[in-house]
């Protein structure tokens, strides 16, 4: 597996990938090859909290022939939430949550020329977004779910992107560019005054650019740096920046670090930074610890009554084991993870057991073949 | 009030600040060209800026979370969907 990564770096390569909703399509890319390579790939993940369980799974499978390369990826998530209403929520009762989401993925490549490589990518899922819509569809079901204007909540989406990438400096020097679109039907919010129950916008449209660089800057150091911008329905845009940093401290050491900003008009900002050390002890062993900090300022709040989110603070730190042999690798890590949130105000007293601090634990397994 | 309306409140740095920050950087890097055949190091599995979950990337549940750090774009990355 060394071996062949290495002689694939000798033929000019680098890492890319297509902008999706699954960005597991990462790959190493030759130049043109005649020959048909494959690769599969199988990866499970549990964030769990006392009362939040989310589990995700996913198989990816692709094929690189010539010029042309795709992959298609299937993924299945699950939430489970004790929900537990406020105590002075009347209407609200407790209540066990299992919900799912299944998502399916397809990315191509097409290589054209010797510096240019056009990218495309489609997907679709149907379920909830995340578990904070979980958590506020029940609370919406239980207090308005007996008026005729309550609609039960169908969430979907599809995506669809396409992007270039371009060698402008032969194996050292990338950019790629992308635009996608989103299309999203949401978990909705309820209002209700003397004039009844009012349903809120119960579908997003997104237009996403990214822009993205990489570069070697040295025999040791490689570096990324991405932009993007996003544009949904109803929202100010969105903007981000994301910066890391790989470098390769000696022939057993490798470090990573990284850093992002994400900003929204009038209010919203988030910043968060991170970084990991892998030592390589024998052969096909690598040992790796790594960290997280994220904070933000809190999601924009539009009313006095708001289910938006507070500042959050987290942090985390854990263990990964890597072992390769062969084509397949396989990657076990750990981690305890702490989220903290500012104070709920009274407007969002009604979520107060929705945005409480939490201590989860973080465990992601993986394996890949590539053959 | 709609989210659409522009209110005062704390100012978010300009976008224009951090895309000419995401060219001018790659601008310095795009400056320095190492051989193919000096690149040895650079092609070891963690240094290939990958999505594959076996090299280390960054969690799929987090961006649930961190709704500042999801990259996806739309429901996920509006934060709330639901929230007003």
């Amino acid at each position: 597996m060394k071996t062949r990564a290495i002689m694939l770096a000798l033929l000019g390569l680098t890492a890319g990938s297509v902008q999706g909703k699954d960005a597991s399509q990462a790959v190493v890319e030759p130049r043109v090859s005649t020959l048909v390579s494959q690769q599969f790939e199988a990866d499970f993940e549990a964030l769990v909290a006392d009362d939040i369980q989310l589990l995700q799974g996913g198989l990816a499978y692709g094929q690189k022939h010539g010029r042309f390369e795709w992959t298609a990826s299937l993924a299945y998530q699950t939430f489970g939430l004790d929900y537990r209403p406020a105590p002075f929520d009347f209407l609200g009762v407790d209540r066990a949550l299992n919900e799912g989401r299944i998502a399916a993925q397809a990315n191509g490549r097409f290589r054209w020329g010797q510096s240019v490589s056009l990218l495309g990518s489609a997907g679709v899922y149907d379920g909830f977004a995340n578990y904070r819509s979980v958590w506020l569809n029940e609370y919406f079901r239980q207090q308005f779910s007996t008026l005729p204007e309550y609609v039960p909540a169908s969430p979907r989406g599809e995506n669809v992107a396409a992007g270039v990438r371009w060698e402008y400096l032969p194996a050292s020097a990338f950019v790629e560019g992308t635009v996608s679109y989103l299309h999203d039907e949401i978990a909705p919010g309820y209002e209700i005054d003397f004039a009844g129950l009012r349903r809120d916008r119960h579908h997003l449209d997104t237009l996403a650019y990214q822009l993205a660089f990489e570069n070697v800057l040295s025999r040791r150091v490689r570096v990324r740096n991405e932009f993007r911008l996003t544009d949904t329905t109803e929202r100010e845009l969105r903007y981000a920046y994301q910066g890391s940093l790989n470098i390769a401290l000696g022939e057993r050491w490798v470090a990573r670090l990284f850093g992002g900003y994400t900003g929204e008009a009038p209010t919203f900002a988030a910043h968060y930074y991170g970084g990991a050390l892998d030592f390589e002890p024998a052969e096909g062993w690598i040992l790796g610890v790594f960290g997280r900090r994220y904070v933000d300022s809190g999601e924009i709040e539009n009313s006095l009554f708001s289910s938006a989110a507070p500042g959050l603070s987290s942090w985390q730190a854990g263990l990964s084991l890597r072992r390769s042999w062969g084509v397949h690798s396989f990657r076990l890590s750990a981690a305890p993870y702490r989220t903290r949130f500012e104070p709920a105000g009274l407007g969002t007293a009604f979520f107060q057991n929705l945005y409480r601090g939490r201590d989860w634990a973080l465990v992601q397994l993986a394996y890949a073949a590539d053959f | 009030m709609r989210p659409s309306e522009k209110s005062p409140g704390k100012a978010v740095p300009n976008p224009a600040f951090l895309a000419a920050l995401t060219v001018g950087l790659a601008a310095v890097g795009a400056g320095c060209t190492v051989p193919v055949h000096a690149q040895r190091l650079l092609a070891k599995p963690g240094m290939q800026f990958s999505g594959s979950a076996a090299l280390g990337a960054p969690s799929k549940l987090l961006p649930q979370v961190e709704s500042g750090a999801a990259t996806s774009g739309g429901g996920q990355a509006a934060g709330c969907s639901s929230c007003r």
